[in-house]
C-alpha cells in the first residue's frame, strides 16, 4: 500500500520516514551546534547557556514541588477558561445565528471588543478586583472568547441547506436535527476556534501571572529573571513550549475521534 | 424559511448603533457625579483622556513609539515571515530539517521569551520589536509553507514546461496562489503582536501605551488606567480595522473570482 503511494507523490514531495528522519538530524544538529557555540565561548554563558546546562537546570526544577503546583496552576486555570468560554460561546452563536435583531444589535460591539488585546485589561482588572484566581479566569476569558465565537457562527452559517430541507422532509425533532445535522456540521469550526483560543488564553495565564506574581509558570518565569538564572529561564522557555504542544497536541488528538466522518481526517488515515 | 430579507440602509444602521449607543449613554450617566473609588465619571475619563493624549504630549512620547515598534516589529515579521515561507515551501528538503523547531516555536507561549530577551537586549525599544518578531512570525511562516505547498500540481506542470524563471515562479505563481492563505497568517500573527507590543511595554520599556496603563495602577491612578484601557482598546480596534482594509485591497481579485465563478 505505502509502495503505491510513494510512487504517486509528485516529486518534490519526500516520504514520512524521510521527513521524521530529517527533523531529527536537524534537531539535534541544532542542539549540536548551540553546545559547541556555548563551549567555545562563541555566545557568552550568561546571555546563552550550554544546552547541558539547561538540562541540568530543568532537572533541579522537575524535583521541586513548587515546580509542579506552577503548571498545574497555569494548567488548570487554563482548561477552566476554555470550558467558560464554550458555555458563553456556544447560546450566545446560536443566539446571533438564530434572530437577525441580536446578530445586528450585537455587531459593533463583538467587532469592537474582537480585537482588544486581553492582555491591555490586566491592570485595570487588578485595580478593580484585587489579584485573584476569579480575576485570572476572567481575563482569560474576555481575552479569548473571540475566536471561538466567531468560529462558531461561521460554522452555524455553512450548515448546508440541503441537509435542513432533508430533515424536514424526515420530520426530524429539535433534538434529532441537533445532533444528526448541527453538531457534525459545527464540530469542526469548534475545534478550529479552540485551537486559536487555547493559543491566546495560555498567553494571558502568562503574562498575567508575570505581571501581579500569582502562582503559574508566569511567576517562575519572573523569578529567574529576578534572580538572573538564565539556565532556569531557558529551562522553563523548553517547559512552556512542551505545554504549548500539550495543548495544541490535545485539541488534534480531539479531532481524530470527533471527525472520523469529515474528508480531512479520512484522507489522513489513508495516506 | 431560510431567505432572510438583508436590512438595507438606515434600519441597517439602526439596528447596529442602538445597543453601543445605549451603553455608552448609561455608562455615561450612571457614572456621572460618581464619587466610587474605582469608576470615575466617564467624563472625567474622556476629559483625560483628550487633554494628556491629543493636546497634551502624550501621543508624541508615547503613542508614536508605540506604534512605530508595533509597525517595524510587525513589518519584520510579515517580510521574513513570508520569504523564509517560500523559501522552506519549495524546499522539502530544508523544510524537513527544520519541522521539529518550526512546531516547537508556533507552540510555545510568546511570553515565555520575555526572561531571555530581557536579558540579551535590555529595556528599549530594540526588546518591544524583538519579542514582537519572536512571537508573531510563526503563524505567518507556517501559514506560507502550507500556502506554498498547496499550490496545485497542473500549475507546476505548466511552470516547468513554460520555463519560468525562479523569479517568475514566485511572483506570478506561488505569491498569488498562496495569497489567501498567507493572509490567514497575518490576520492571527496581527494578533499576536498586538498583544506582544502591550506585554513588551509593560515588562520592558520605559514609556509607550502599555507602561502607561501598567504604571498607572501601580500609582494607584484609577482614572488614568481607565484612559489607558480605553485607548489601547480603541487602539487594537483600528489596526484591525486598517489590515482588514488592507487585506481586502490585495486579495481583490481573489474575491471577485470566486463570485465570477461562484467557486468557494
Amino acid at each position: 500500500m505505502s509502495q503505491v503511494v510513494v510512487n504517486r507523490r509528485a516529486s518534490g514531495t519526500l516520504s514520512r520516514q524521510a521527513e521524521l528522519t530529517l527533523g531529527a538530524v536537524g534537531l539535534i544538529g541544532l542542539v549540536l551546534l548551540w553546545q559547541v557555540a556555548s563551549v567555545t565561548g562563541l555566545v557568552s554563558e550568561r546571555v546563552v547557556p550550554a544546552p547541558t546546562d539547561v538540562a541540568g537546570a530543568l532537572g533541579r526544577l522537575v524535583t521541586t514541588g513548587d515546580f509542579w503546583g506552577a503548571v498545574w496552576a497555569t494548567v488548570s486555570i487554563t482548561v477552566i477558561g476554555m470550558v467558560v468560554i464554550l458555555l458563553i460561546a456556544v447560546p450566545a452563536a446560536m443566539a446571533i445565528h438564530a434572530s437577525r435583531i441580536v446578530e445586528h444589535s450585537t455587531w459593533f460591539l463583538i467587532e469592537f471588543l474582537k480585537p482588544i488585546p486581553g492582555v491591555a485589561l490586566i491592570p485595570l482588572a487588578l485595580l478593580l478586583w484585587g489579584p485573584t484566581d476569579g480575576v485570572k479566569l476572567f481575563l482569560i476569558v474576555f481575552g479569548s472568547l473571540w475566536p471561538m465565537l466567531t468560529q462558531l457562527v461561521y460554522g452555524l452559517r455553512e450548515i448546508p441547506g440541503l441537509a435542513l430541507e432533508m430533515a424536514r422532509v424526515y420530520r426530524f425533532g429539535f433534538w434529532q436535527r441537533i445532533h444528526r445535522i448541527t453538531i457534525p456540521s459545527v464540530l469542526p469550526f469548534t475545534l478550529t476556534g479552540l485551537r486559536i483560543s487555547v493559543t491566546i488564553a495560555l498567553i494571558i495565564a502568562i503574562v498575567t501571572e508575570y505581571i501581579v506574581g500569582m502562582s503559574g509558570l508566569g511567576s517562575l518565569l519572573a523569578l529567574a529573571q529576578l534572580n538572573g538564572v538564565v539556565d532556569q529561564a531557558f529551562a522553563l522557555l523548553l517547559v512552556s513550549g512542551l505545554l504549548g504542544l500539550a495543548f495544541s497536541g490535545a485539541v488534534a488528538a480531539l479531532s481524530g475521534p470527533l471527525l472520523f466522518w469529515h474528508p480531512s481526517q479520512r484522507e489522513r488515515r489513508n495516506a | 424559511m431560510t431567505a432572510k430579507t438583508t436590512l438595507r440602509g438606515w434600519r441597517l444602521v439602526l439596528l447596529r448603533a442602538w445597543l453601543p449607543v445605549t451603553l455608552v449613554v448609561l455608562w455615561w450617566t450612571l457614572s456621572a457625579g460618581s464619587e466610587a473609588l474605582y469608576f470615575p465619571p466617564l467624563q472625567e475619563i474622556l476629559t483625560t483622556l483628550v487633554d494628556e493624549w491629543i493636546l497634551g504630549p502624550r501621543w508624541r512620547d508615547d503613542l508614536l513609539p508605540s506604534l512605530a515598534n508595533f509597525t517595524i516589529g510587525f513589518g519584520v515579521s510579515v517580510l521574513l515571515g513570508t520569504a523564509l515561507g517560500v523559501l522552506l515551501g519549495m524546499s522539502p528538503v530544508v523544510r524537513a530539517l527544520f519541522a521539529p523547531v518550526l512546531t516547537f516555536f508556533r507552540s510555545l507561549p510568546s511570553p515565555a521569551l520575555i526572561p531571555i530577551v530581557l536579558g540579551i537586549l535590555g529595556i528599549g525599544a530594540g526588546m518591544n520589536i524583538s519579542l514582537i518578531v519572536l512571537g508573531a512570525i510563526w503563524p505567518i511562516l507556517l501559514n506560507t509553507i502550507d500556502g506554498v505547498r498547496s499550490v496545485d500540481t497542473q500549475l507546476r506542470e505548466m511552470v516547468r514546461s513554460y520555463r519560468l524563471t525562479r523569479r517568475q515562479v514566485i511572483t506570478y505563481v506561488i505569491l498569488p496562489n498562496a495569497g489567501p492563505q498567507i493572509f490567514a497568517g497575518y490576520r492571527i500573527s496581527l494578533q499576536i503582536a498586538i498583544i506582544l507590543i502591550v506585554v513588551s511595554e509593560m515588562v520592558g520599556a520605559t514609556h509607550g501605551l502599555g507602561y502607561y496603563v501598567l504604571e498607572s495602577q501601580q500609582l494607584f491612578m484609577v482614572t488614568q488606567t481607565w484612559v489607558g484601557t480605553i485607548l489601547l482598546g480603541i487602539i487594537g480596534y483600528l489596526l484591525t480595522l486598517i489590515f482588514l482594509r488592507i487585506e481586502r485591497r490585495v486579495l481583490r481579485w481573489q474575491i471577485r473570482m470566486r463570485q465570477a465563478t461562484g467557486a468557494s
